[in-house]
């Protein structure tokens, strides 16, 4: 009897209903019911009790127990609660951050440059002064976004994988396609990349990669049909514009937080 | 409550036939001939019970060494006695049952 129909409902309920919390809790509410359902049938068949009997009396106890389930669960939360996170300081966590708020202080201001000097001033209309430091600050925020791309992935590497591992070096060769040949469309696919990944494992939140793979699609979407060009007023320009301007938010917010300290889990106290 | 009373009970009636520890399932085969056994020995409200009455330190629990479950073929066994926390607990709410009960059989009473 322990094996059969009613006793694998009640042993499916518990596993549904237990189902997400944390292990010692989950664990020890299935060991109990378990043994309680060998309890029963040891019983049982002790007292040569039919298997329909036995079977409609666990039956029974299963359903009128199942609020006082569905209560206890709801009570003991709705999915497990996240290791005791620390924030760790280090040297290279605050390095990497350091990077990446470089590069989004540096893409902003290209982006005041642009809008003061106009497009066209760091090719045709702009003096050799403008252009220069619109090629530096390209250069510095693209090594930026590199250091950040690989110190990201290096910093989890625990935790990263094979995606966010590929994606960090697509990111880091976006980077260096910006800087050789102004081929930026990597860049946004590699951090998509690493993006999903780390948030895949809980480092980031699940919003980053939605916000990066919409930039990634927009912006190769926008290579592709040959308008790359801002044109202000087109729907999916100012539509790349919010997602870029996210994408910048997110890779800012990343960079703050690494500067605050890496997120581990701290060793349970005795 | 009367569903936690029901347990301390059990928990207690065991003891008193030299039980000082019982697991759910003999804690369940005790109460199953008090009033509302069906429902009280149900899985969900019997384990929410015993749950509920550790956190208020009226039971206490401990799993037995897996050596022995794993010995006798069956899976391992968590035991509950009552704490004194409980006892008190037990005889304080079976005084509020009665002195709830004395006047409204006082009431019926014929003067």
């Amino acid at each position: 009897m322990n094996g059969s129909p009613a006793a694998g409902l009640v042993r499916g309920w518990v596993r549904l209903y237990t189902s997400g919390l944390p292990p010692k809790l989950r664990d020890a509410r299935r060991d109990e019911v378990d043994d309680d359902l060998w309890c029963e049938h040891e019983e049982a068949a002790e007292a040569g009790r039919s298997r329909r009997a036995l079977g409609a009396d666990l039956v029974l106890r299963l359903l009128f127990g199942i609020p006082a389930d569905v209560s206890w669960r709801l009570s003991s939360g709705g999915r497990a609660p996240e290791p005791n996170l620390v924030r760790t300081p280090s040297m290279g966590a605050r390095a990497v951050g350091a990077s990446a708020i470089i590069a989004v202080l540096g893409f902003g201001f290209l982006g005041v440059l642009t809008s003061t000097l106009g497009p066209d001033m760091g090719t045709t209309g702009g003096s050799s002064t403008h252009i220069g430091m619109v090629v530096g600050v390209i250069v510095v925020c693209c090594i930026a976004f590199l250091v950040a791309a690989l110190g990201l992935a290096l910093l989890y590497q625990d935790r990263v994988g094979p995606l966010g591992g590929f994606g960090a070096l697509v990111m880091t060769l976006g980077a260096l396609t910006v800087i050789g040949a102004g081929f930026a469309a990597p860049l946004f696919v590699g951090s998509a990349m690493l993006m999903v990944d780390l948030a895949r494992v809980g480092v980031v939140s699940r919003l980053v990669p939605i916000v990066h793979v919409a930039t990634a699609i927009l912006f190769i979407s926008g290579v592709t049909s040959g308008q790359d060009t801002i044109d202000p007023g087109g729907l999916r320009n100012w539509l790349s514009a919010v997602s870029f301007t996210s994408w910048m938010l997110t890779w800012g917010a990343i960079g703050v937080s690494l500067i605050r300290g890496v997120r581990k889990a701290q060793a349970p106290s005795a | 409550m009367p569903l936690e009373v029901s347990v301390l009970q059990a928990a207690l009636q065991l003891r008193g036939r030299g039980v000082d520890e019982a697991h759910g399932f003999l804690l369940a085969k005790e109460m199953r001939h008090g009033r509302r056994a069906r429902r009280l020995t149900a899985y969900g409200t019997l384990y929410k019970a015993l749950d509920r009455l550790e956190r208020a330190g009226y039971l206490a629990s401990r799993w037995e060494d897996p050596d022995i479950a794993a010995r006798d073929g069956r899976p391992r066994r968590r035991f509950y006695r009552v704490t004194l926390e409980g006892e008190g607990a037990l005889a304080r709410a079976i005084a509020d049952e009665r002195d709830e009960a004395l006047p409204r059989s006082a009431a019926v009473q014929p003067s």
